[in-house]
């Protein structure tokens, strides 16, 4: 049977993990298998700008949890374009398909959760050093949290043509259609999930 | 009755301190309809609005000699009272552009039209696609050539606006400082000629309307 492959993408403190963790509580730990961006990163070497390969595993599900926030390839004055990411240009040759979760909060809920923050990946346990608050705060911004999310969800629109938002703000999370998110038609679904 | 529109701005609330100053508590200003935001809670609270003004009707007519602010210009046709309409024009592009300005400088606001901005995060260009953003004066004015309008202001000629529109309700209205302006735009907002552009092709209707507004002032300043 095919590998199940999903991305969950977004910028830090978006709510990538408590949104992977909530789909883990479906799966069995045995069938899931999570990798994180930057260790998908130092495994196979993607810190050039030359295309390379990588490895999802053999579990069933793949779930890619990345951040668009900055990329490998950043430096201190200049964080590329998604699709020069040598992760993201690894990603689009590895599979046709993938399952996109885009995971999205308004600006200013995004800079309340930086600064109250304490720890990296808390709730998936991947690492438990302290957040890094200044250096996130100080980056995001500089950078457009919608225009990353559109441009990644466009580098891999032949993978995945309708991406999933999930929505977030301080009172509760809500699903997204791509066209919803992308027009903001005034629907009472969508205003529901703003308000 | 003298039924004045604010479109979103387009210089009302410095007018709105000259009614104010001008007619005192014979001035109701209508602030609560939402208009240029279809979003459901805003329809909802524009029929809410209509029905609660219908039943004060009589009291309308008889306390108030001025209604002024965000409103369809057909919303107080239902007075069964003469009825004259003024409203003020703007640039449609620079209009768009200093909605969209002060929307991001009023992270706070809880209105529906600011959904897009800071819920979403629309850029400029997107904002100004949005449906319930394009055309806007038409929206409030509900209409293409003007003729129900008794004067139009421009925003552009505040001053001599201000002058004509005390010449037709014979009420002389004090000149008071621009309000609710955003002082970085003093100088003019930065925008690339691609925006400007597409500003301009998704309000083709409200550049018509100007034009011909414009076109009015002026005759009317060479007669």
């Amino acid at each position: 049977m095919a590998q199940r492959k999903i991305i969950v993408a977004g910028v830090s403190s978006a709510g990538k993990s408590t949104f992977i963790e909530r789909m883990l509580e479906d799966q069995s730990s045995h069938e899931t298998e999570v990798f994180f961006a930057g260790r998908l990163v130092r495994a196979f070497g993607l810190t050039g700008i030359a295309p390379r390969s990588l490895n999802l595993g053999a579990k069933p599900v793949a779930i890619v949890h990345y951040n668009t926030q900055s990329s490998w390839i950043s430096t201190a004055e200049h964080v590329p374009p998604v699709e020069e990411d040598p992760l993201v240009q690894a990603l689009r040759s590895h599979a046709a398909a993938y399952e996109l979760y885009l995971c999205y909060a308004p600006d200013a809920v995004i800079r309340e959760r930086m600064a109250r923050r304490t720890a990296v990946e808390p709730v998936l346990g991947e690492t438990d050093y302290a957040y890094p608050n200044t250096r996130l705060c100080a980056e995001f911004d500089r950078i457009d949290q919608r225009e990353r999310l559109l441009a990644f969800a466009k580098a891999f629109h032949s993978h995945c043509p309708q991406p999933t938002v999930v929505f977030s703000n301080a009172r509760k999370t809500s699903l997204l259609s791509w066209e919803a998110f992308r027009h903001g038609n005034p629907t009472p679904e969508l205003e529901s999930a703003l308000m | 009755m003298l039924i004045s529109v604010h479109i979103r701005k387009c210089a009302g609330t410095t007018l709105r301190h000259a009614l104010a100053a001008g007619f005192e508590d014979r001035v109701l200003f209508d602030y609560g309809d939402q208009i240029g935001s279809t979003w459901p809670s805003s329809v909802a609270r524009r029929h809410s609005s209509l029905t609660k003004a219908k039943s004060k009707a009589a009291d309308l007519i008889s306390r108030y000699s001025i209604i002024h602010g965000h409103f369809y210009r057909q919303k107080y046709d239902f007075l069964d009272t003469p009825k004259r309409y003024v409203t003020f024009l703007r640039d449609p592009v620079v209009r768009v552009v200093s909605n969209y300005a002060y929307l991001k400088r009023k992270p706070q606001r809880r209105h529906p039209d600011a959904l897009i901005v800071h819920a979403l995060g629309f850029s400029l260009a997107e904002f100004a696609a949005h449906p319930d953003n394009r055309n806007l004066q038409r929206q409030f004015l509900q209409s293409s050539d003007l003729g129900e309008f008794s004067f139009v202001g421009l925003v552009e000629r505040y001053e001599d606006s201000l002058t004509r529109l005390s010449a037709e309700i014979g009420v002389a209205l004090p000149a008071i400082a621009p309000q609710n302006t955003n002082a970085a735009a003093n100088s003019g907002y930065h925008l690339s000629p691609r925006d400007r552009r597409l500003i301009e092709d998704l309000n083709r209707d409200d550049m018509r309307l100007y034009e011909r507004a414009h076109a009015r002032f002026e005759n009317l300043s060479a007669a």
